[in-house]
């Protein structure tokens, strides 16, 4: 990262919040879906996070501690923007690795090398940066012998 | 991944969205084609089996003339076409589902899900094209009692694709999200299909339907896109009312699921 120096603001959250339904498996109605008024919250919901701001500058290291449930992943989530919060804003310079699940999108009829290509380039490496890490990739991965058997054998392996 | 910050930020989310996009349309044929032995002969198996057995109802069994001459031209103009619609529809009703991991994993824009179906399936359905050209051309040079030839509206392929990627997206992005909360829409989509597949000029031509049907058939998108597909061999076909209400409501339809996308997205993935 070039141009970024100590103290620039890396990930910038403001007045975050989310909410989510009590019960998931609860009845739902098409007018749930699509009214528009997020402000609106029915008994059923509530507010995992809310009214959440900070800000992580450059060269700074940030813990997260809390109980069981009380949001440390869903705000991890927000700050990757694989979740879309349902107030306030999440800003992110630079690029955040989402460790969360990274390995869940696996096909198993492809190889271990096409899922490793498929995979690092849907998170925005380009084809020329995989080539560089393949290698260290498949070393911690520790499938080495099998990066062109389909994914599924090279597991029970 | 240490060095991958700075080539990601150089890259505009417009090359990123495109670049991901071919990734997963990759994977999907690459899946698709890699997996079993007969391969492409699959993707045109289907249509061809169709075919053969229309043909052989509507041109051996009953003998009556329910499209244009040859047969087997006229409905592989409608039927490869549909082959698109009906697998894209079917396939997006699990877009979110398939893939949960990916999409809770990547930050991509959600509507990449529903596209990658369509580009996947819209690639089979231009690599099923040659199957066309050669019914075309084997009636074109040796038959000699059929006049077959390629007009000049053969160009109106180019628009009809267009359209038909508006409308599949649209019908995509409606379906999709909606699939994740109410599960049966799954079933449902695929009784609607079969429905759709004879409420639209497929096996037969849209002239034959009664005059009074004809304005109520033209608002399924598909007659007019299907008029465009076939006005290449057979000029007759284009109906320019019907093309008209076909091109608005494909557009119509696109921008509702637009809305509808946005709209569901946050709590799509909150329930994946």
């Amino acid at each position: 990262m070039a141009a970024v120096t100590e103290g620039h603001p890396m990930i910038e959250v403001e007045g975050l919040g989310i909410s989510y339904r009590r019960n998931r498996r609860g009845r739902r109605s098409f007018k749930d879906l699509l009214s528009g008024n997020l402000r609106r919250k029915r008994p059923d919901e509530f507010w995992a996070l809310r009214d959440v701001s900070f800000t992580v500058r450059a060269g700074e290291a940030i813990g997260v501690v809390g109980r069981n449930g009380q949001g440390k992943s869903t705000l991890l989530k927000l700050v990757a923007e694989v979740q879309l919060p349902d107030e306030g804003s999440v800003r992110v310079n630079g690029g955040v690795a989402p460790l969360i699940e990274i390995t869940g999108g696996f096909v198993d009829d492809l190889s271990v090398r096409d899922n490793v290509y498929l995979t690092a380039g849907l998170h925005g490496m380009s084809k020329a940066e995989i080539d560089d890490a393949f290698a260290e990739i498949i070393d911690f991965a520790g499938v080495g012998d099998f990066v062109d058997t389909p994914t599924s054998t090279s597991r029970a392996a | 991944m240490t060095a991958a910050p700075t080539a990601r930020a150089a890259r505009s989310p417009f090359a990123r969205y495109r670049h991901s996009l071919w990734l997963l349309t990759q994977r999907d044929l690459r899946v698709r084609y890699t997996t079993s032995v007969l391969g492409y002969l699959w993707s045109i198996l289907d249509p061809l089996m169709m075919s053969a057995i229309y043909w052989f109802v509507f041109t051996v069994v009953i003998k009556r003339d329910v499209g244009e001459d040859p047969y087997i031209v006229f409905l592989l103009c409608g039927l490869l076409p549909w082959m698109w619609f009906s697998t894209s529809i079917n396939e997006s009703t699990r877009a979110f589902l398939k893939d949960a991991k990916l999409v809770r994993s990547t930050k991509l824009p959600r509507s990449i899900w529903v596209l990658r179906v369509v580009a996947s399936k819209g690639i089979e359905f231009l690599l099923s094209i040659p199957v066309l050209a050669g019914f075309a051309l084997a009636f074109a040079l040796f038959d000699a009692e059929s006049d077959l030839t390629l007009h000049w509206t053969a160009l109106l392929w180019i628009p009809a694709i267009i359209l038909q990627a508006a409308l599949i997206v649209g019908l995509g992005l409606i379906v999709a999200p909606i699939v994740v909360f109410f599960r049966d829409l799954e079933r449902a989509v695929k009784l609607i299909m079969r429905f759709m597949f004879y409420a639209t000029p497929i096996v037969y031509s849209f002239a034959l339907l009664p005059q009074s049907l004809h304005l109520l058939a033209s608002f399924n998108p598909l007659a007019g896109i299907f008029a465009l597909y076939r006005s290449a061999f057979f000029p007759q076909e284009l109906e320019w009312l019907t093309i008209g209400i076909g091109a608005a409501m494909s557009l119509a339809i696109l921008g509702i699921g637009l809305l509808v996308f946005k709209r569901c997205e946050r709590a799509v993935l909150k329930e994946l």
